[in-house]
């Protein structure tokens, strides 16, 4: 029965695609029973897919746990180097996708009634589903190639969500920010990609050792697609900004999944490829610093969501020397009980006033000049913009912008012609 | 001519108290009450108050024009409405003489404009309605437009008989290639052309595309006849200037009134808000925000100066001329509102977070200072910074040519609904269409929300009086030996619970009155913490205390413990886990939070179970007492202030009569007395309390329900009542009971000291409670979503769940849709279905000659409804600026009120999610007495008298000795309300009525099944 694992793993995926062509296709339609229709699609869907990964986790125990291929599809090949798409579960992908279904299944659960009446219910549930596809997707990845598809599409949903109600103009320079950072991981994480490909004969075989100018610029590229997608220092800035979106989607991304998707890169890539010391002492380092910074970030936050996000920011940081310091076990120990506690806590965030903690006391009163200085730079760095008006982002917003308005009137001149023509 | 500082800084103070006043009141959410959101506007008429504060505020005056023409055509406004409320906004038209003729047409005319006017605001919108949406081919299907038919049919023959080229002259007169002529003008005319050349043209569409280059034509002569509106068109550098300083500013306010939510505290804040924020802001360091760069040291030169003369200093730099300062200050202190009230709040009353240590003097005057200095920076640095990303809010056209299209469009929708073909409209006179033009310029958007509001609310107010009326013709009279007299809240929420109580039979009275039931108390109770149950214009002075019966003390003290712990256990650990070494631990832990995560998301009503059983079977009532009299002897002064520790016998007395006076219960008292106090529970909500009794002050009512049960059983109040003429009979039996209208459970207070005899009764009541209470469950289920239909136990389940889902923003639904109130004897108007809208009142006026009782009445429901009312009635009509928005991206800001996302202006008002049912009028309140008794009692109470006179509320007066009805207009009686033969419509239950239907519905009579 060792094809039992590749089987239900496969089938958790195929449920999630499912439903997210049936949610797909309830929105197109519309109707008056659609609300309904499209919550129950996405929670059977989940709890199908929860069933499946859970039976494939116990197969994959219980037959000694051996990696299994669980999908492989060629998208092209060339003469000596092919991209492959490839999926396979294994011991780091089990823990990884039942949190991921088990926390998107109550998010799906949790909106039901959060998110009835209101115009986007659809939209929320169509990129929650897209979203637990890309996690499933860079979860079971066997390449860098596969999972930057997942990888674009967990941010794809992340800043779409963010942007939920995009009729505010502050929420949608929020999630502009949260997007920059986003592009910039998925970019690095592209390059990546593409230069192990080329790198690799056949593509499939795992090379360890890396020489030269790639030894070194593989690294820094993961590195660099890992680090804004968790929040590390310097690439933070746009995580408090991105709980302008509906609570249970602030819930599973930053408390829960996509925000330890870049610790999940690291402990993956680091089976394809070993990582020069140097890494790791980066990693420990890196970590330190969003460890530190956030903790204190996170006491001095006013707002509960806010202070939560840091507080998952500085936890991410500590599984980061978790993994520089070779700590792989730990690290998902750590991911697993951090993400359900983070989600929870911000799925209920917004009992802190009745049910909350006491009033009063525990308030460290910051009178000390040492702690007068530490406040203020946790403060000012909490609300940093991370752009202003020199940074390489604010001018590609501009060529964009420019862009979108020659492009704009391209649109409407062709819109004209064929709404005449039609008549 | 320079004036001395002096009298600047008294201006300057002047000009602050001013503007103060239009700042929100809403202190800490943890106690909401509702009040007028625009109660800075009370000393105007309704209508104007509601005007001016749009424009102070930039929100909407009334809902949108578009949604009450949907009404119009959904039936809920009809013609009648609409014409009465165009005559009650232009008496004038009213007119006995041979004018008539000419009236008659004006309010056709009005009548039109209204119908027609459009929602399309701009060229680019007005071309997609007409060339995409088929503007051109047909009329919108939703609107008849029977006058229209008739015309083109005349239309048919006339163009038909042309030649072709009688045809293109005809053309040719419609046509002026005006200077704003473009493409899609250009179109329109060659369409018309192709059409015309057609042998048989279509003449609906032509005369359709004819009349729109009339309406063109025409409204190019309107438009330069108007005067230039003047828009609020920021200045792109300051409104970017606004927007990128919106979080820093909103951030340091909440940082300065943290009340628990950091670990640590801004630094300095004792010293006040400026020196707090410059001490943030100081010094040129990369890391203060690059669009307020060097900030600092213009923020250290306020300190230590008087914050006055530092805001003139401001005044002075920015160049601005004295007379502007008012308005200046006016737009910069309104900009964040939520927080700037939240501070005046502070300043103004130090019951509000008294254990803050955050220095309060001069604060809001601070507050704008700072806020001034941060966004004068911003604009410096805005408009020096040559790559500043400013990103441009323009319109797509420019405004004159918008105005332009938009007044055609109306003008081309308004002849389709009168029936005016373009050849007829050239034909009009000059005077005729002058006459038009100034009929559309002074009908403008304002205006006719306006109208479109009264015709609204008239609909509604004729609907309340004719239900009403049939109440009273078909009042029952009670059966003569009640066995229940049940007392509870005038909550509207309560209507629905009383009906099904009464419908159980004649022997069951219910009885409505404030929910405090005269128990003016400050309760202490055993878990800690002192709180005021009574309204919130009275100070309590008498404090209640809970403390343990003998035998239990030790169930309770180790209940207290337990809690205590696991409180405290539970914000250390909230605590912990943010910091990075306790968070590790606490993800150590971290993965149990997945069961309280399932189970108060897919199971609620069953978690509700188990957080029950772990805190202990039995609620802490049972194992309770309240200590709350005061030995004889100790007579208290009656108009000291000073606190005082229970109520004497004479006391309790003075307040059990009261309140039987007050509601007519002074003779024939039935075996058992129930007093029903009400709350609400719900998970994760930050607006638990707006859900709590009102009369309570934000609070449940369980206290005030048990003391006065209590003190009514005793034999010396009962004596002293005795003596004062309400005579209690030994086998009557007060009991004391909580309703939570969340989840519609009932409980009973001291059910131990339930005398033998009085036993049966109660098993009985018992029963009868029960069975009211599930169908009163079901009929709330009709309005929520996944709410099981028909079963009444399921849907008691189902509400029963809802107040412990984590996920659910509406355990209930409050007071949405309240619109009534009634104060009169409860026959009158038992029976009626009033749809949980109504506040009930239970007044005798026969024992009120002196109209003293109605007097205390007025002066207690007619604020605290009204201010329900306008609460809701404003945050449903612009829920972005009066009320909080939607819940999804609520974020508990300093555990004072909450945020949106990451930051924003403190929210103040209900969320979207409170108010999405609920219909903005104002509150209709219907008054059983005599004229003369009802002037009596207003002369003593001026306030109210005023709010009544300003039409803040609608008064009718229902005269029990003529049996007429009499509305108030601005005060003042006119005429009995004729209701000539108006029908309520007779139902045998509601369940027929309710299955199914979740919206609104109409108000009817419910037969009782009648026991004898």
């Amino acid at each position: 029965m060792i094809t039992l694992v590749p089987f239900f793993a496969l089938a958790a995926v195929w449920a999630i695609v499912g439903a997210l062509v049936l949610i797909a296709l309830a929105i197109f339609c519309g109707g008056t029973r659609r609300e309904q229709f499209i919550s129950n699609i996405a929670r059977y869907g989940l709890l199908i897919a929860w069933t499946s990964v859970l039976i494939a986790s116990a197969g994959y125990l219980i037959f000694g746990g051996v990696p299994t291929e669980v999908a492989s599809v060629m998208l092209c090949s060339l003469s000596h180097h092919s991209l492959q798409v490839q999926l396979s579960f294994d011991g780091l992908a089990a823990p990884f996708l039942v949190i991921t279904y088990s926390l998107c299944g109550i998010a799906a659960a949790f909106s039901r009634d959060y998110l009835h009446r209101d115009r986007g219910h659809g939209r929320f549930y169509l990129l929650v589903m897209l979203f637990a596809l890309g996690m499933s997707i860079v979860v079971l990845a066997r390449n860098m190639a596969t999972m930057y598809i997942g990888w674009e599409l967990i941010g794809l949903t992340s800043a779409l969500l963010i942007s939920f109600f995009h009729e505010r103009g502050a929420t949608r320079e929020n999630a502009l920010r949260a997007f920059w950072a986003y592009r910039l991981s998925d970019t690095s994480l592209l390059l990546a990609a593409l230069m192990l490909t080329m790198h690799q004969e056949g593509g499939i075989s795992p090379n360890p050792s890396l020489d030269g100018l790639r030894g070194i610029i593989i690294p820094i590229l993961i590195l660099l697609a890992a680090m804004p997608k968790s929040a590390q220092v310097p690439f933070s800035a746009w995580l408090p900004r991105a709980m302008e979106g509906p609570t249970p989607s602030s819930a599973i991304f930053y408390g829960g999944l996509s925000v330890h998707a870049g610790l999940y890169l690291l402990l993956r890539s680091g089976e394809w490829i070993t990582f020069p010391v140097w890494f790791n002492s980066t990693l420990c380092v890196i970590g330190i610093v969003s460890a530190g910074l956030g903790s204190i970030q996170a006491s001095v936050q006013t707002d509960i969501k806010g202070s939560l996000a840091f507080a998952s920011m500085s936890q991410v940081g500590l599984m980061f020397i978790e993994v520089g310091c070779g700590f792989y076990r730990v690290a998902v120990i750590h991911f697993i009980g951090h993400s359900v506690l983070r989600t929870y806590q911000i799925l209920s965030a917004n009992s802190a006033l009745h049910e909350g903690r006491t009033r009063h006391g525990g308030q460290f009163a910051a009178d000390s000049r040492v702690a007068a200085l530490a406040y203020r730079v946790a403060f000012l760095t909490s609300i940093r913009d991370g752009l202003g008006p020199y940074s390489l982002v604010s001018i590609l917003e501009r060529v964009s912008t420019h862009l979108g308005r020659c492009e704009a009137q391209f649109t409407a001149t062709i819109g004209r012609w064929a709404g005449r023509t039609r008549r | 001519m320079t004036l001395s500082t002096g009298s600047n800084r008294s201006g300057l103070r002047d000009i602050i108290n001013r503007i103060s006043h239009y700042l929100p009141t809403q202190g800490p959410l943890d106690v909401f009450v509702h009040h007028n959101t625009l109660h800075a506007f009370e000393e105007y008429h309704f209508l104007e108050g509601v005007e001016k504060a749009a424009s102070v505020y930039g929100a909407r005056a009334y809902q949108s024009e578009f949604s009450y023409q949907r009404s119009f055509i959904g039936g809920r406004i009809n013609d009648h409405d609409l014409r009465e409320a165009i005559l009650l906004d232009q008496p004038s038209l009213v007119r006995q003489n041979e004018e008539v003729a000419s009236d008659e047409c004006a309010i056709e005319d009005i009548r039109a404009i209204l119908l027609s006017a459009p929602e399309h605001t701009t060229r680019e919108s007005v071309f997609w309605a007409l060339l995409e949406h088929g503007g051109l081919d047909h009329h919108p299907a939703e609107l008849a437009f029977p006058r229209w038919e008739g015309e083109i049919a005349r239309e048919r023959a006339i163009v038909r008989a042309m030649s072709l080229a009688e045809r293109s002259e005809y053309l040719d007169q419609y046509i002026e290639r005006h200077e704003y002529w473009n493409k899609d003008d250009e179109l329109v005319v060659e369409e018309l052309t192709k059409l015309l050349e057609r042998p048989v043209p279509d003449v609906n569409r032509t005369a359709l595309r004819m009349l729109w280059l009339a309406s063109m034509t025409d409204a190019l002569r309107m438009v330069r006849l108007e005067t230039r509106l003047d828009g609020m068109n920021a200045d792109t550098v300051d409104r970017a200037a606004r927007e990128l300083t919106m979080p820093l500013i909103t951030k340091l306010a909440a940082a300065y009134v943290d009340d628990g939510v950091a670990g640590w505290q801004l630094p300095r804040r004792k010293e006040g808000f400026v020196v707090a924020v410059s001490e943030v802001l100081q010094g040129h360091s990369p890391l203060v925000p690059w669009f307020v760069r060097g900030v600092g040291s213009r923020l250290t030169r306020l300190v230590g100066r008087d914050p006055l003369d530092a805001l003139e200093d401001i005044l002075r730099e920015e160049d601005l001329a004295q007379d502007r300062w008012e308005e200046v200050l006016q737009r910069e202190l309104l900009e964040l509102k939520g927080w700037a009230g939240f501070f005046h709040l502070l300043e103004t009353r130090h019951e509000v977070l008294p254990t803050s240590s955050a220095s309060r003097e001069d604060l809001l005057i601070q507050f704008l200072a700072v806020s001034m200095i941060i966004r004068a920076r911003a604009r410096d640095v805005l408009r020096d910074e040559p790559r500043a990303q400013i990103r441009p809010h323009g319109v797509d056209s420019d405004d004159i040519v918008n105005r332009l299209y938009y007044r055609a469009f109306h003008l081309f929708r308004w002849c389709q609904v009168r029936g005016v073909t373009a050849r007829t409209l050239v034909t009009w006179p000059a005077w005729r269409k002058e006459r038009l033009f100034s009929l559309f310029a002074s009908w403008e958007v304002r205006r006719r929300e306006r109208v479109w509001h009264l015709a609204f609310e008239g609909n509604f107010e004729r609907r309340v009086y004719h239900a009403f009326l049939a109440g009273v013709k078909h009042s029952a009279r009670p059966a003569s030996i009640p066995h229940f007299q049940i007392i509870t809240c005038i909550d509207d929420r309560e209507e629905s619970f009383r009906r099904y109580l009464e419908e159980m039979g004649r022997h069951v009275v219910t009885f409505g009155t404030a929910g405090f039931f005269g128990v003016d108390v400050a309760y202490q109770s055993i878990e800690g913490g002192e709180a005021p149950f009574c309204p919130v214009v009275i100070r309590p002075r008498h404090v209640v205390v809970e403390r343990a019966k003998d035998q239990h003390l030790s169930v309770v003290d180790r209940r207290l413990a337990f809690g205590r712990t696991l409180i405290r256990s539970r914000g250390m650990f909230d605590r912990g886990s943010r910091s990075a070494m306790g968070g590790a631990l606490a993800s150590l832990l971290g993965g149990i939070a997945f069961v309280p995560m399932l189970m108060r998301t897919l199971f609620p009503r069953l978690s509700g179970r188990i957080s029950g059983i772990i805190a202990g079977r039995e609620p802490l009532d049972t194992v309770t007492d309240i200590v709350y009299e005061r030995e004889e002897g100790c007579q208290a002064d009656e108009f000291s202030t000073e606190r005082l520790m229970g109520f004497s016998p004479v006391e309790m007395a003075q307040r059990v009569g009261g309140l039987l006076r007050s509601i007519g219960l002074v003779n024939n008292f039935a075996p058992i007395v129930v007093l029903f106090g009400h709350g609400s529970s719900s998970r994760n909500n930050p607006f638990r309390s707006a859900y709590d009794c009102g009369a309570c002050g934000g609070r449940p009512g369980r206290v005030n329900a048990r003391v006065f049960a209590l003190m009514a059983n005793r034999q010396d109040v009962r004596r002293l009542l005795r003596e004062s003429g309400i005579d209690i009979p030994d086998s009557t039996h007060f009991l004391g009971g909580y309703h939570d209208t969340s989840s519609d459970s009932i409980s009973y207070f001291d059910t131990d000291s339930i005398p033998a005899a009085s036993g049966q009764f109660f098993e009985e009541l018992r029963f009868l409670v029960d069975e009211a209470r599930r169908r009163n469950a079901r009929e709330r289920c009709r309005r929520f979503a996944y709410a099981p239909h028909d079963d009444r136990d399921a849907a008691l389940a189902h509400v029963e769940g809802r107040t412990q889902s984590i996920a659910e923003p509406r355990p209930e639904y409050g007071h949405a849709t309240n619109a009534i109130a009634i104060i009169g004897p409860r026959n009158h108007s038992r029976g009626v279905f009033f749809d949980r809208r109504s506040f009930l009142v239970s007044y005798e006026p026969s024992v009120d000659p002196e109209a003293s009782i109605l007097t205390a009445i007025l002066a207690a429901v007619v604020p605290v409804c009204m201010g329900i009312n306008l609460e809701y009635f404003f945050s449903s009509v612009d829920n972005e600026v009066y009320g909080a928005g939607s819940k999804l991206p609520m974020n508990i800001a300093s555990l004072v009120g909450v945020i949106t996302g990451f930051a924003s202006d403190l929210r103040t008002g209900l969320p979207a999610q409170m108010v999405e049912i609920h219909e903005p009028v104002r509150l209709n309140i219907i008054i059983e007495s005599r004229l003369e008794q009802f002037e009596a009692a207003l002369g003593r109470l001026p306030v109210v008298r005023g709010l009544i006179e300003r039409e803040w509320v609608k008064v009718a007066l229902y005269d029990p000795v003529d049996h007429r009805l009499f509305p108030l207009i601005r005060g003042r009686v006119s005429s009995a309300y004729d209701a000539f033969e108006a029908l309520v419509p007779e139902v045998h239950d509601e369940e027929s009525l309710i299955s199914h239907r979740s919206g609104n519905l109409p108000f009817v009579s419910v037969h009782q099944s009648m026991e004898d």
